[in-house]
Formats: structure tokens, sequence, C-alpha cells
């Protein structure tokens, strides 16, 4: 059976302070030759890698990632300072553009109000308040053929005028003369009249 | 304009060699300058870090093509991301967490694609052929061969203890820097890099036994 005490504190504690129990396990390290050895092999494998070699560095490297680096897409450039052309393009556009993102947001909201106006009258509430509104009676205009105020006063003259006019209405068209056509007894119950 | 000319100038002129560093306010200028669009600025960055990515990257995958492809990627996504970098931690922890993050992506996309018959024999094939263990080695070989194994073993290790253990034990930050790059708490990152060096240290068991028999 391998004896793990010194391996198992140093994955534990390998990277802490020494303490007392490290001391501890110096002295049985003497006596025990598993963990001895281990800590000879750790020793060396540090000592190995503190004197790794470094890589060569291709020579090529710094071109390679400059190249990369000319192929990024100049939208990607986010960095680059814009221009005085862009500047001034900006300075002219930003007021249209906030002209128009207005003139949008009040065509929704108009949209908007349309579109929800139905179904506001529809709501009992306010079918409610439409049939308890009095209907509004707006004065008529006077026609200018309508008989004034007053009294207009006929003469004697103007009713044997109007008379001779209609009797000569009456001979012009004889088929108008209702009084002299035969009345049957139930045409003139429509008029609530009785023979 | 003029002035950023100046400060490119500057830099150009300076042109310092690659270990040496450059001071934190020069690196920040530079950060600022490649943020407005300065490309020059961003290439210095890349002539700066770029040994760097690609020592973390080759670390994590012990393949140059892999390395390769994820340092571009790093950049790649640098010079995208530039604009939303806020400084709260440095630039080098910055790039090196998308190093750690990118090297992650491809990892998991890799082990996604299964390979194919034919990809298969072609890595049985290009494998080192196995040491026979009788064979008497120098000290100086066998700790050559012992650091060959380290780096294919430490990329054969389960990509949670990968990073942590090669930010550690190769490249030496502390457990902050650590915690800052990975984004994980504390605790997390030590019990991944203990954890990590059980598995390497067990899985190199046969070249310490050769070690023995010197």
């Amino acid at each position: 059976m391998k004896c793990e005490r010194v391996q198992n504190w140093l994955e534990n504690h390998g990277e802490e302070p020494l303490s007392q129990e490290w001391q501890e396990l110096l002295i049985h390290s003497k006596g025990c030759f598993d963990c001895s050895l281990i800590l000879k092999n750790r020793a060396g494998m540090f000592e190995a890698m503190k004197n790794l070699p470094p890589p060569e560095i291709p020579a090529d490297l710094r071109q390679k990632i400059s190249i990369s680096i000319d192929l990024v897409k100049p939208e990607e450039d986010v960095d680059v300072k814009p221009s005085f052309v862009d500047n001034m393009v900006d300075f002219i556009i930003k007021p249209v553009q906030i002209a128009l993102s207005i003139a949008c947001l009040m065509m929704i909201v108009s949209i908007v109000n349309l579109r929800e106006s139905p179904t506001k009258v529809g709501s009992p509430a306010n079918i409610a308040r439409i049939a308890l509104k009095k209907p509004q009676t707006k004065p008529f205009k006077k026609s200018r053929f309508e008989p004034e105020d007053q009294l207009v006063k006929v003469t004697r003259e103007d009713i044997s005028d109007f008379m001779k006019k209609l009797q000569e209405y009456q001979r012009m068209h004889p088929e108008m003369n209702v009084s002299a056509q035969p009345v049957m007894p139930g045409e003139l119950a429509v008029f609530g009249q009785t023979p | 304009m003029v002035e950023k000319e100046n400060i490119l100038g500057t830099f150009t002129a300076q042109r310092m060699s690659e270990d040496m560093r450059t001071p934190e306010s020069e690196e920040i200028e530079l950060v600022r300058l490649a943020r407005s669009g300065n490309r020059k600025a961003f290439d210095r960055l890349v002539e700066k870090y770029h040994g760097q990515v690609y020592q973390l990257a080759f670390r994590f995958f012990n393949n140059k093509e892999d390395a390769q492809d994820a340092t571009q990627e790093v950049f790649l996504k640098v010079y995208r991301a530039l604009g939303n970098f806020e400084g709260r931690s440095s630039f080098k922890t910055w790039i090196f967490r998308i190093t750690s993050n990118t090297c992650s992506t491809i990892c998991q996309e890799k082990t996604k694609n299964k390979k194919t018959l034919l990809q298969a024999l072609i890595d049985w094939f290009s494998k080192p052929p196995v040491q026979d263990p009788s064979r008497v080695v120098t000290e100086k070989e066998y700790q050559m061969e012992l650091q060959s194994a380290i780096t294919e073993k430490i990329s054969k290790l389960p990509e949670a203890y990968r990073m942590p253990l090669i930010l550690r034990d190769i490249e030496g930050y502390s457990h902050e820097r650590i915690c800052e790059i990975l984004d994980l708490k504390e605790g997390t990152v030590k019990s991944r890099i203990n954890r990590g060096r059980r598995i390497l240290q067990e899985s190199l068991e046969s070249f310490f036994q050769r070690k023995e028999s010197l």
C-alpha cells in the first residue's frame, strides 16, 4: 500500500503558507520512502517547469495579425472617428430624423384613438349616456317661400282674378276636376268621410 | 492631430526592444490612442504583447498552428473590444483574460469535432517513438526529455486545470493576478493549481522512475 499523506496534503493545502502540519509531514517523509519520493519528484517537476525554454515565436506572426485586422470590415471598425463630411451629414439629417419620428408617433397615436373609439361608444356606460341625452333640436331656417308672419291683405279683385285663373285651369285640365268624377264609397272611407 | 503625430513620432523614434518594459503611463497613452482609432498605436501594442500571448497559447496547446490561430484571434478580439476596455484592470491582465478565454473556446471546439479515422492515423504515426527505459541518458538529456514531457502533459491536462497551472508554475504570477486574469475566486484557483499539479506529477511517474535508475 502506497503512502499518500504528503500527496494528499499537497493537493489540499499546497498553495497555503507552511504550517505546523507541514513540519510534521516533513518529519514523517524522512522515514517514509513513498512520501520522500513524492516530495523529491515534485521538486524536480517544479525545477523543470521553471526552466522551460520559451517557444520560438514565428517570424510572420505579427504580419498575420496585421492582415487579419486589415480584413476587419469597415462597419465593424467602430472606434474610427467620423470625418467632417460625416459630421455635416449627421448635422443635417438629425433634425429630419427627429421630425419624422414625431410625425410617426403622432400618426400611431391617432390610429390607436380611431381604433379605440367604437369600443368606447359600445360600452354600457356610454350607451346609457347617449340614451339619456336630450335630442338637440336646431332651429330651422325660414324658407324664402314660407309666408311671412304678417297676414297679407287680399282684395276682391285678387280673389276674382284667382277664381278666373282656376276656372281657366279646370277648363284646360278636365281630368284634374275631382268633384266631376264619380267617387266610390270605399274610396271616401280612406279619407275618413262617409258618403 | 499634431499632438498625436508627435506622440507617435516619439514612440517610433524610441523603438524599444521586446524585453524592455514600457512605462505604465506610455502604455495608457498607447491604449488611449488605439481606442481613438490610431492604428500605429495598436500596432505598438501588438508588438509589445504578441510574444507573451503566443507563449501562453503555445503552453496551452503545445501546437504551433493552434497557438498562432489563438494569437490572431486574441488580437482581433482586442481590436474589436478596445472601445469597451474600461481600464479597471491593467491592459496586460485584460489581454491575458482574452487569451485564456480564447484558448478555452478553441479547445472546446476541437473536442467537439471528433477526429476522423485519417486524422487519428496521422496523429498516431506522427507521435515520437517511446524511449527505451534501459537506454543510458545523461543528466542534461534527461532534463530535456522531462521538459518536453511536461510541455506535452500540460497540454493534455483537463482544460480547467491547464491555465491556472501555466500561469502559476511557468509564468510565475501571484494568486491575486491569476484570480484577476481568470475571473475566479482565490479558493478555486488554488484548488485547481493543486489538483493540476497532482495529475501532472502522476502522469510523469515513468520519467521519475528512469531518473531513479540513472
